[in-house]
């Protein structure tokens, strides 16, 4: 018992560890810029899809959600501000950051697992590259950059669904629509919770990175390391965001009303 | 990396860059950032909730937000509210604009609600103060409206409950005054008009009612409250025709009098409802077959016709009751229901209550009205009473609705003593007529004139017809 | 032993409890091949993966055309790894690039040649190790005897005089190994690359190794040419030298 317990506090301060290099090899060229752009196309763009479809339908199904319970109170006219509301508060960054553990974390998990059991991060180091900045580094990086702008995607394209929705329902002009679902927004419903995704993107990069850099133990290790990469990629978003929320609310009065 | 990807990779972060900053504009465009605006402040005691950020709508259309909100520094001063409002408002606004803090829907967000200002206020300048409006809160609206509609429905409960009363006795007299009628002429006229104006009066509210008029009579669309006074009217207006059917049971006999040439006494006297009255008691008399029997019934019938007086008399209380009632009041007030009893000499000259209505005069003298009394005061001799009768009789044909007053006048003596005297003539005649012919304070009114350029000594009842269409 | 390209000191290393190497000591002369000879998990490969830092010796120090790679700071290690080729055991090829790229990664990363000089360079590496009109191909569209020859051009690419191959011939059938093997003997004719092969192929080893160096137990049991260990004093060495496969 004694002995998990360290062991875990010991991953845990591993993961740390690792974290405080990514931050700190982030600083130091040289900059693999080419290489952070090619892994924004990887885990950015191609994430695009996912993302949008993602959101669409999420947007509407909140839509007939938030219909049913407004509905009860005559309220029909606030669906749009408040599924705009929900939206860019808490279910656009918490939904995109979940969807991107899941496909990015094991992405990287696996990948970098596979390159760590196959030597070509040994590769790499012999031919005088750093590993870690260039594969590492880059990745989280990338991550960083990627969120918020998916997380944008996911809040505009949940809006459009919500829209479908309703015009379904109701048949409400898409610019009353527009013009209700903004009604309530305010800088501090739509910038903070955006740009925190930033800080679930570096969660679920480091991590990810951490688990398939440290591989061992052949292809076995490879799909170990790309399962954990997304649990501990997933539980760490949420866990975080209840963190962010409140660093949210403390740094933005606003926020909370 | 190859060119296509390139793009790709310069596409997806600008999209996503270009994506945000549209959200950003599209806020920053609600919140009116972009443009430019003015500077205002307004005073509070409770700001209701109202927060920095909040919304800002003058005369109801996106304008601003709500600045700072500086605590006052002591626990009697108001709380200053800072807001911006859009340049482009400046000309509407003036110094006496009203900002009053609402809610946005029936439950949304606390705002900032900016009037227009009036024609002739000062401009606004930015950093200008503007009067501001205590916020109400919902619970209490809620609360005096529900004391509201309660008062409404005891008294239309108790008017109800009195018209039956007034309807049984009068259903009951309905064919006893047939036979009666003669004598109870001027009676049944004055019910007849009693009534007829009751029925115009609810009719009336009713109506005002339905259609929602007043600031709170759409609250007022509870079908409980409605239907007890439509039942009020329907059974109101049953009455009036029972009346109406009397009255031409008069005129039916009253032929029948000419025919026996009595009449010619009779069309003699028709100004004078006393007389008149008196020669119908004599008819009656003549008409009587035996005295013992019938003497009980007439008896009965003169009971019930007091009764029936009082009955609608009540009535009419209830109405003025009603009318001071605040729910009713603005309604009665569009109307023209003014009490005359109270209206100056001012307002009457300057023709305000008259709109132009052409005056109908008779003039009487302080010698035909009035015995020397004890102490030198002035006491209504029998013979002006007769005097009295005659003038008020053209009135009486009219609707029971026209403005009638009486003008007092007096000469000589200090200014002080003119209007003491002017005065105590216009309000004694008045009351007078009032007290005998059954008409109603709201429409009589007395009026010195003591500023008057006259050297008459009496009074001079004047009455208004209604502008004929 | 002033031209000693590569020296090992007393190196200890071991994994946990394991102990990999016991005060292993050797080194290899400019333009001589060494054959590390020894069964699977004996510790070859930790061998040459500590000689350019990869994993860092518990004690003893190991040299580099004279200098201590056990203490160097990460950009000396970068000046060394530079003028050291590695061939890794299954060519270790980066998988999402094509092949001409990864023998370009080298020189992308260490030169400053313009593109159609680094086409240039590439296609000639990729001809010295017999390979044509596969620039573009990925890893996985080719064999594996194709890999490890692509993985030599990578390894090649900066034309390092020191070159260390991890199993040059595993996973291949004897007459792919053979090629990769002359390969490597060419290399060493006619660049006089210094060479250290680990491998568990007894024929493989003699026709490389200059000498040859058995490994067991953590131990350099005994070393020398192949014509000396056949008489050896230990018994187990003089067995492997007769094995005509591997071991």
């Amino acid at each position: 018992m004694r002995s998990t317990l360290s062991s875990i506090a010991g991953q845990c301060g591993d993961v740390a560890l690792f974290g405080f290099r990514i931050l700190r090899d982030s600083f130091r060229p040289p900059w693999e810029g080419a290489e952070i752009a090619k892994q924004i196309f990887e885990i950015g763009w191609r994430s695009l899809p996912l993302i949008a479809a993602a959101g669409f339908a999420v947007g509407a199904v909140m839509s007939m959600h938030t219909r049913a319970s407004l509905e009860r109170f005559g309220a029909e006219a606030m669906i749009p501000a408040g599924l705009a509301i929900a939206l860019f508060k808490e279910t656009g960054p918490l939904v995109t950051g979940l969807l991107f553990s899941g496909r990015v974390g094991a992405g990287i998990g696996a990948e970098l697992g596979a390159m760590r059991v196959s030597e070509q991060i040994d590769a790499l180091e012999s031919l005088a590259v750093d590993s870690f900045k260039y594969l590492v580094v880059t990745r989280v990086m990338a991550c960083i950059a990627v969120l918020p702008i998916l997380t944008t995607v996911m809040n505009f394209t949940g809006i459009l669904g919500g829209y479908i929705a309703e015009t379904v329902i109701s048949g409400m002009s898409f610019a009353l629509y527009w013009e209700r679902a903004w009604s309530f927004v305010d800088f501090v419903d739509y910038v903070p919770p955006t740009l925190k995704t930033c800080i679930f993107g570096f969660i679920i990069g480091t991590i990810a990175s951490y688990l398939g850099y440290n591989t061992t133990g052949g292809t076995a290790g490879v799909g170990q390391a790309s399962t954990r990469s997304v649990v501990f990629a997933s539980i760490l978003v949420i866990l975080s965001n209840v963190v962010l929320v409140k660093a949210i609310f403390f740094l933005f009065p606003g926020a909370e009303g | 990396m190859a060119a296509r990807t390139k793009i790709l990779v310069g596409v997806f972060v600008l999209g996503g860059f270009v994506l945000f900053a549209a959200g950003l504009f599209i806020i920053g465009d609600r919140r009116l950032l972009f443009s430019d605006s003015i500077e205002l402040r307004a005073q509070f005691a409770n700001v209701g909730g109202l927060k920095v950020g909040s919304k800002v709508l003058v005369s109801g259309m996106d304008a601003g937000e709500v600045l700072a909100i500086h605590v006052p520094a002591r626990p009697g001063a108001k709380f200053e509210v800072r807001f911006r409002v859009l340049e482009k408002f400046q000309p509407i606004l003036r110094q006496d604009s009203v900002a009053s803090i609402q809610v946005e829907g029936l439950v949304g967000s606390k705002i900032l609600q900016v009037d227009a200002g009036s024609e002739t206020g000062a401009p606004v300048t930015s950093g200008a103060l503007i009067q501001s409006r205590e916020p109400v809160e919902i619970a209490d609206i809620v609360r005096d409206t529900a004391e509201t509609i309660g008062k409404a429905a005891a008294v239309v409960d108790d008017v109800e409950e009195r018209v039956g009363k007034a309807i049984d006795t009068l259903v009951g007299v309905g064919e006893e005054a047939r036979t009666l009628v003669v004598q109870v002429r001027g009676d049944s006229r004055e019910i007849l008009g009693t009534t007829k104006r009751v029925v115009g009066n609810v009719n009336e509210i009713v109506d005002g009612v339905r259609q929602g008029r007043g600031t709170v009579g759409k609250l007022l669309t509870d079908d409980e409250v409605y239907g007890k006074l439509r039942k009020t009217v329907d059974d109101v207006a049953a009455v009036a025709g029972n009346a109406r059917s009397a009255s031409a049971d008069v005129k039916e006999i009253v032929a029948d009098l000419k025919s026996r040439d009595i009449g010619g006494k009779v069309e003699a006297a028709a100004g004078n409802v006393q007389q008149a009255t008196a020669h119908a008691k004599d008819v009656i008399a003549t008409l009587k077959p035996s005295a013992g029997e019938e003497r009980g019934l007439i008896d009965d019938l003169r009971d019930t016709i007091m009764n029936t007086r009082e009955a609608t008399s009540d009535f009419a209380d209830d109405m003025e009751a009603l009318k001071r009632n605040w729910f009713f009041r603005g309604f009665f007030k569009r109307r023209g229901f003014y009490d005359l009893d109270e209206v100056s000499q001012e307002d009457y000259l300057s023709g305000k209550i008259t709109r132009g209505r052409e005056p109908e005069r008779q003039w009487l003298h302080r010698s035909e009205l009035f015995d020397e009394g004890p102490e030198g005061r002035e006491l209504l001799s029998e013979k002006g009473k007769k005097k009295l009768a005659i003038a008020i009789a053209p009135y009486l044909k009219l609707s029971p609705n026209t403005l009638l007053f009486v003008e007092g006048y007096a000469s000589g003596g200090s200014r002080e003593e003119q209007f003491l005297r002017s005065r105590e003539r216009a309000r004694m005649i008045r009351r007078y007529l009032v007290q005998r012919f059954d008409l109603k304070g709201n429409y009589v009114g007395a009026i010195p004139m003591d500023n008057v350029k006259s050297d008459w000594e009496g009074v001079s009842i004047v009455w208004f017809r209604d502008k004929k269409k | 032993m002033a031209d000693a390209v590569i020296r090992f000191e007393n190196v200890y290393k071991s994994f946990g409890a394991h102990k990999v190497l016991e005060n292993v000591s050797f080194e290899v002369p400019r333009g001589s091949a060494l054959c590390i000879l020894g069964r699977s998990g004996t510790g070859k490969s930790v061998t040459i993966k500590q000689m350019i830092g990869l994993i860092k010796p518990d004690s003893g120090h190991i040299y580099v055309e004279g200098r201590d790679v056990t203490a160097m700071n990460a950009a000396e290690l970068s000046r060394v790894r530079r003028r050291i080729g590695f061939l890794f055991q299954y060519s270790a090829l980066f998988d999402s690039i094509s092949v001409g790229e990864n023998v370009a990664f080298p020189l992308r990363r260490h030169t400053n040649l313009e593109e159609d000089e680094i086409r240039d360079v590439v296609e000639k590496k990729l001809a010295r190790v017999g390979l044509r009109g596969i620039y573009d191909k990925m890893p996985s569209q080719i064999s594996g005897g194709m890999q490890k020859r692509v993985g030599l051009a990578r390894a090649l690419a900066l034309d390092p005089p020191i070159l260390l191959a991890d199993e040059p011939s595993s996973g291949l059938d004897p007459i792919t190994s053979q090629e990769i093997d002359e390969l490597l003997l060419d290399l060493k004719h006619t660049e006089h690359t210094t060479m250290v092969v680990v491998t568990h192929n007894i024929p493989s080893a003699r026709r490389i190794g200059d000498e040859i160096a058995v490994l067991e137990g953590g131990r350099i049991l005994d070393r020398g040419s192949p014509a000396d260990l056949e008489q050896s004093e230990h018994a187990i060495v003089r067995e492997f030298m007769t094995l005509e496969g591997g071991i």
